[in-house]
């Protein structure tokens, strides 16, 4: 969620409420921190590496280090990277893992699609989590646990057509795996897909999958945020292309964020809206 | 543990070089001349009279080929070797897959063992630290057994530097480590690294070492997983993969560019701890940065000094939060 953070200063998105949380927006985007500004702030912290030793009463959850922690606590270590002389001009030094994002995000889609009664990020809570909010308030559960249906629930109808149409799907060969493999027809999910599934999935199957059985508005979105991911996979990008996409994410998001319940907004969900800009870099 | 049969094509590569007499009379063996010698000897005698095809060695290291890339057991191997002495009496096959590798392991190609502390805290490694028998910290033995002498943790690493030399004296690979200079880029799209913003920083800062296109970037990707593939053992061993960006996109992204670096073995995952392992990496690094090594160029048939930096490192997300100490369960950092 607020994503809209990084929307233009005048963008109508920002002043309204319901749509969103609830709450106008008007924080600037967050600025991100300078390489000297890291490089002071890892200064200070001291780490002895190890497990720790072994003490009576640890939780699993104290794992980890033992930090005399000196500066801002968001780090747990002064990357051993540092040491690299170079290491402090670089501009870009950790890179994300773009099939990783994808993956993620995908599975939140696919699952959240389908109603998946595990992996679905719109459950019971996520609909508690609006009703303490405040918002949409037709998506409040009721008593007894029970919540609506969204725009973005498939109907059985509609659920059949869209794994019918995957498990028809047939590849060039070398292509892809047989995805129509993982689509169980019968119970109605998808299962074991690979990383590689999920990027072909997003890249070329789900915009075409989806066409017809969801309402338009949704389409859309979706198909934008395919769009999104098969841009910045190609073979050639250009620094042009890649301003317009990054902005077009962040609206993207935006939208996401009207239909989408706010568990579905993990941090690799968060994410995306940073992986054009990195590949500006 | 066969660490040339995980990388197949190690062998490949360096039989390539071996055919070449010129690359071998110039070839820089650190371990002194007498592996050298040895390996000359080898290559000269043919495998059998008056054969002109296959010296002894080259075709030693095109039947441990076969065996790396058809994951043979090593029994299999050796009753393979006995068979083909039985047959062939005159021909001069190794006597045993111990003397075979022994042979091969004098390509200097070999991994380093590193015990370390099965609590992630040290390793026992570098002066002050190699003779000791208990970790500083949290004073856990060394030792699994030790009548045995069985550590009861190893670090595997790969030296890099012979592996950075070998891409420049073999004559297939020489060529294309120039690459990112030599073909400029007309059309302002972006297809590999060197058209990025991060890499054309890096040469405004670094003048001294763009001057020289031989010079290597490196990346740096890890990740776990699971080697006993059942998910349900809880395993997680960390490879170090190192990746040349000096090569052109469609070679330097496929497998047989990739240079694994660290093998990190663990039943829980590393974590922060990542540190602790990487340190080897990080020292050769420098070393490669600050005075270089010396290394034959085949393609321009002279020696000159090599020098390496790390561009930047490719991880998925909590990896990069274990890589680089920003606590990523909290938040994100854009551009880390």
């Amino acid at each position: 969620m607020g994503h809209r953070r990084f929307l233009p200063k005048d963008h109508r998105f920002r002043l309204s409420q319901t749509l969103f949380n609830g709450s106008t927006e008007l924080r600037d985007a967050p600025s991100s921190l300078s390489r000297s500004d890291i490089f002071k702030q890892v200064e200070g912290v001291n780490v002895t590496f190890g497990k720790p030793l072994e003490t009576t009463n640890a939780s699993k959850r104290a794992r980890g280090n033992n930090v005399d922690v000196v500066g801002p606590d968001q780090w747990r270590k002064r990357s051993i990277f540092f040491d690299l002389p170079y290491w402090e001009t670089n501009l870009l030094r950790h890179c994300l893992d773009v099939m990783h994002i994808e993956k993620n995000v995908c599975d939140n889609v696919l699952y959240t699609l389908l109603n998946d009664p595990k992996k679905s990020k719109d459950n019971i809570k996520a609909r508690k989590v609006l009703k303490e909010m405040g918002i949409r308030k037709e998506l409040w559960a009721y008593d007894k646990g029970r919540f609506r249906p969204t725009l973005f629930s498939l109907l059985k109808e509609k659920k059949k057509t869209f794994l019918q149409t995957l498990k028809n799907v047939k590849m060039p060969d070398g292509y892809s795996s047989n995805i129509s493999r993982c689509i169980d027809m019968k119970n109605g999910k998808i299962f074991g897909l690979k990383s590689h599934d999920c990027h072909i999935l997003m890249k070329q199957l789900l915009p075409i999958a989806i066409r017809n059985v969801l309402p338009n508005n949704v389409t859309v979105v979706i198909v934008e945020l395919c769009f999104f991911f098969r841009q910045l996979c190609g073979k050639s990008l250009s620094q042009l292309d890649l301003d317009k996409l990054e902005s077009r994410m962040i609206q993207t998001l935006c939208h996401l964020e009207m239909l989408f319940p706010s568990t579905f907004f993990t941090i690799m969900v968060h994410l995306t809206c940073h992986l054009a800009g990195e590949a500006k870099l | 543990m066969m660490p040339l049969g995980l990388w197949g094509h190690d062998v490949n590569d360096f039989d390539e070089a071996i055919e070449d007499d010129d690359v071998q009379n110039n070839m820089v063996c650190d371990e002194g001349n007498t592996n050298f010698d040895a390996l000359l000897k080898d290559n000269n005698q043919p495998l059998y009279e008056s054969c002109t095809k296959y010296s002894k060695l080259s075709f030693m290291l095109k039947l441990y080929h076969i065996k790396c890339m058809c994951k043979m057991s090593d029994k299999a191997m050796t009753m393979i070797l006995d068979l083909l002495k039985d047959a062939f009496e005159h021909a001069k096959f190794p006597n045993s897959l111990y003397e075979a590798k022994n042979v091969i392991t004098k390509l200097g190609l070999n991994y380093v063992k590193i015990p370390a502390c099965p609590k992630d805290c040290m390793l026992y490694w570098g002066e002050e630290n190699e003779g000791l028998e208990e970790c500083k910290r949290c004073k856990t033995s060394k030792w699994k057994d030790k009548n045995k002498k069985q550590y009861a943790k190893i670090l595997r690493y790969f030296p890099l530097k012979s592996r950075l030399q070998r891409l420049f004296m073999c004559s297939k690979t020489t060529d294309s480590m120039t690459w990112h200079a030599s073909k400029n880029n007309q059309d302002g799209l972006m297809r590999h690294p060197r058209d990025s913003e991060a890499w054309k920083t890096f040469d405004l800062l670094h003048p001294e070492f763009v001057n020289d296109p031989r010079n290597v970037r490196l990346g740096l990707a890890t990740d776990g997983f699971n080697p006993f593939g059942n998910m349900s053992t809880s395993h997680s061993i960390w490879p170090v993969v190192l990746i040349p960006y000096n090569r052109p996109p469609w070679e330097c992204m496929k497998q047989t560019s990739f240079i694994l670096s660290i093998i990190i073995p663990s039943k829980q995952m590393a974590g922060n701890d990542i540190d602790v392992y990487l340190e080897p990496l990080i020292k050769e690094l420098k070393e490669l940065w600050y005075d270089g090594v010396q290394t034959f160029d085949y393609s321009k048939k002279e020696m000159f000094t090599l020098r390496t930096t790390l561009m930047w490192t490719i991880s998925d997300f909590p990896g990069l939060g274990n890589l680089s100490g920003w606590n990523t369960y909290w938040s994100c950092l854009p551009y880390l």
